[in-house]
């Protein structure tokens, strides 16, 4: 009866915040049930769903955790924020405004929860590789900037395309664990970013 | 109904609290009652005849709000406070608005039910002799036994609240300083606070928050209110001074028939047998209602014998000196349908009063025999008759008994998916052979509290700290209370567990984040997201 080793379960709170229409609804569905849909519904309060991974004998369950991106939903910043291992910084590669709003997103995620693991998180690469050369390489450099300033991973990603979505959370592991991970980093301009070494 | 809702309402309205009185003479006060109630708890000392005649001589003209002015459970001393006339005032008064002026007389209150503080309200002015006051007429609704029954029901709903019972903690306190520690899991400042505590009232318990019941002022009322409220009044009869019982039993204002509900004696050291006898032997006691009888710590009494019905479902009898292996069989033939069984502490009785609750009764839900002394005289025979025959069972008491690994077995295997707390303290001759096996093969699915106090051949862990995970995974929240030393044996293998349990996690985690196929997904749709541009480029 007690043969079997019993499962260990650990469970990690992920919250994804940044401006309305950046894709954070989109990233979690995609995450969760592989499917992507071009058809925009907007987040009302807070969304969440859960993804579990099995290796071996544990078994990790991601709750993910996004909250709506307009204003008027900021006063519910809390119930995501509180608790979460990672938050993801999120804005749209393609509109630059969403950049910089990830820095008052970030203000004020840092007063509910100082302990959480920041992650800048541009989307939609898709539409990014359509920019001129000189608007790729300003965005770039500022979300690098950023990410140092916060001291957090820098990841570009494309929920259409599939581009890097399993490697974040693989990162997201990696950094709540502590522990080191041998993805190659990717790191010039027009690429699909990848920076996580400290 | 509707006078009924009234009536609540006004009890809940705190709103309502102040009161205008005037006299005839037009000399007006207005005062809150907490106002009234300092001035008559100064006026208590005087003599208490005096204030009486005065109030009960005087007419009142009533200000009130559009209701009732009727005060809820905390204030329901200072209503008490008041006067008997304007308490009649104030009860007997209808909503209406042409009713400004209420007059009314007291003279057919009895002063046996004059309030042990009236009040005397016109302090300034000497009473006068008017004795021509009139009675309003109040409303018909208080005349009806019937009607009037239920609106007593309800003003006594919280009366078992008054009744006297042993309050239960939620936790043991901690046998020593280092067992606090060890509970708190190191944490000095909770283990000092909780360690302090138990020291200073490791005997008493905070006293009760004392109820007082709204139905004493409803006896002030009339001689029909006072019949009905006294029925109602003695549904629950319950003593926890010796005094009290003595002016129960000297008074023949009681002595009409009665119909308990329950019957609870508390922690009478100096009543005698032939008190509670006189009380209770008789034949004007009708026990159909009786359900729950209690001698809480009344180490010389014992209940009349005609108090055991068919229908008694709890009988507490804690600590008693008196009762013993005939006592019991008796009762259980008169009441086999008990709910409830409390004899601990009772050390006259032995296997053979356990065997024969086991044989007469099947319907416990909870039975608790622990003791202290002589616990060699309950074995596994006795206890195991009490299982088989008592499938209902939730709560399991066997502290300081000398019952064996065997028993256990025989609870886990009947009672295993039911029994919410098995208490198992100072039972000296169990081992590893029982709770660990059971508790490891998952029997006792619903179990929430487990003490195991003091049993010291209890050496191995494992099973308890995975059972108290399983538990907790299951939603159920599990209590093992235990004395320093198996304590310190459960941390120092949870901590084992815990550490084992860590690195084989960062083992499989590790592993994962080497598998490179993960990444391998992402890499190929980037590759092709690539390819499909080019094709568009081109």
């Amino acid at each position: 009866m007690d043969s079997r080793p019993e499962k260990n379960t650990v469970t990690l709170k992920v919250g994804l915040i940044g401006d309305a229409q950046v894709g954070k609804t989109s990233l979690m569905v995609k995450y969760v049930e592989n499917c992507f849909d071009e058809i925009y519904t907007q987040t009302l309060g807070v969304n969440y769903m859960e993804r579990s991974i099995n290796i071996k004998s544990t078994e990790i369950t991601f709750s993910i955790w996004d909250l709506g991106g307009e204003a008027e939903f900021t006063n519910m910043l809390p119930l995501v924020a509180s608790d979460a291992v990672a938050v993801l910084f999120m804005f749209d590669l393609s509109r630059k405004s969403t950049l910089n709003s990830v820095k008052d997103w970030y203000r004020q995620t840092r007063g509910f929860n100082r302990t959480a693991i920041p992650f800048l998180v541009g989307t939609k690469y898709d539409l990014f590789v359509d920019l001129s050369d000189d608007e790729q390489e300003e965005i770039t450099r500022q979300a690098k900037k950023f990410a140092r300033a916060m001291n957090a991973p820098l990841i570009f990603c494309s929920t259409s395309a599939s581009i890097n979505i399993q490697k974040i959370f693989k990162i997201v592991i990696s950094k709540a664990f502590d522990l080191r991970l041998k993805i190659p980093e990717i790191g010039n301009v027009g690429e699909p970013i990848l920076l996580y070494q400290d | 109904m509707n006078q009924q809702q009234q009536q609540q309402q006004a009890l809940n309205n705190p709103k309502l609290r102040k009161i205008r009185v005037s006299n005839t003479n037009g000399f007006q006060q207005t005062q809150t009652q907490t106002q009234r109630q300092r001035k008559s708890s100064s006026d208590h000392t005087s003599d208490s005849h005096r204030p009486l005649k005065r109030a009960s001589s005087i007419s009142y003209r009533v200000n009130t709000p559009t209701s009732y002015i009727i005060n809820d459970n905390e204030r329901s001393s200072s209503f008490s406070s008041l006067s008997p006339s304007t308490k009649n005032m104030i009860l007997n008064r209808k909503k209406s608005s042409n009713n400004l002026a209420g007059k009314l007389k007291t003279k057919f209150i009895k002063p046996m039910f004059r309030s042990k503080s009236s009040l005397s309200i016109n302090d300034e002015k000497s009473p006068t002799t008017t004795t021509t006051t009139t009675i309003k007429k109040t409303s018909p609704i208080f005349e009806i036994p019937e009607i009037l029954n239920i609106i007593l029901r309800y003003v006594g709903h919280d009366d078992y609240k008054r009744i006297p019972i042993e309050s239960a903690p939620i936790r043991r306190p901690p046998m020593s300083y280092n067992h606090a520690v060890l509970i708190h899991d190191g944490n000095k400042q909770q283990a000092d606070q909780v360690w302090s505590r138990a020291v200073s009232n490791s005997s008493e318990h905070k006293p009760k928050e004392k109820h007082s019941s709204n139905l004493y002022n409803c006896l002030l009322v009339n001689k029909l209110w006072y019949r009905l409220t006294l029925e109602k009044l003695q549904e629950n009869i319950f003593f926890e001074s010796d005094e009290k019982l003595s002016k129960y039993n000297n008074n023949e204002n009681y002595s009409q028939r009665i119909k308990p509900n329950s019957i609870v004696m508390h922690k009478l050291k100096k009543t005698t047998q032939f008190q509670i006898d006189s009380i209770f032997n008789k034949s004007s006691i009708n026990t159909i209602n009786l359900k729950w009888l209690e001698f809480y710590i009344c180490p010389n009494l014992l209940p009349s014998f005609n108090l055991f019905s068919i229908n008694l479902e709890k009988l507490i009898i804690p600590g008693s000196k008196l009762l013993d292996d005939s006592n019991i069989s008796k009762i259980v033939q008169l009441s086999p349908n008990l709910k409830h069984i409390d004899i601990r502490a009772c050390e006259l009785i032995t296997d053979a009063g356990i065997y024969s609750i086991g044989d007469n009764c099947q319907k416990l839900e909870s039975f608790n025999c622990g003791r202290h002394l002589k616990g060699q005289l309950i074995s596994d025979i006795s206890i195991a008759k009490v299982i088989q025959n008592n499938l209902n069972l939730k709560t399991l008491g066997l502290a300081g008994c000398g019952i064996t690994d065997k028993i256990i077995w025989e609870i886990a295997v009947i009672l295993g998916d039911d029994l919410e707390r098995l208490s198992l303290n100072n039972c000296w001759k169990l081992g590893n052979s029982g709770l660990n096996l059971t508790l490891k093969n998952n029997y006792f699915k619903k179990l929430s509290v487990l003490e195991i106090r003091n049993c010291v051949n209890i050496t191995e862990m494992e099973s308890f700290v995975k059972f108290k995970k399983n538990q907790l995974q299951k939603g159920i929240l599990i209590l093992i209370e235990t004395c320093e030393l198996l304590e310190k044996r459960l941390k120092d293998f949870q901590i084992n567990h815990d550490l084992e349990i860590t690195s084989r996690i960062y083992r499989d985690v590790e592993d994962w984040l080497d598998d490179s196929l993960v990444d391998a997904v992402d890499d190929d749709n980037y590759n092709r997201f690539l390819r499909s541009r080019n094709v568009i480029a081109s």
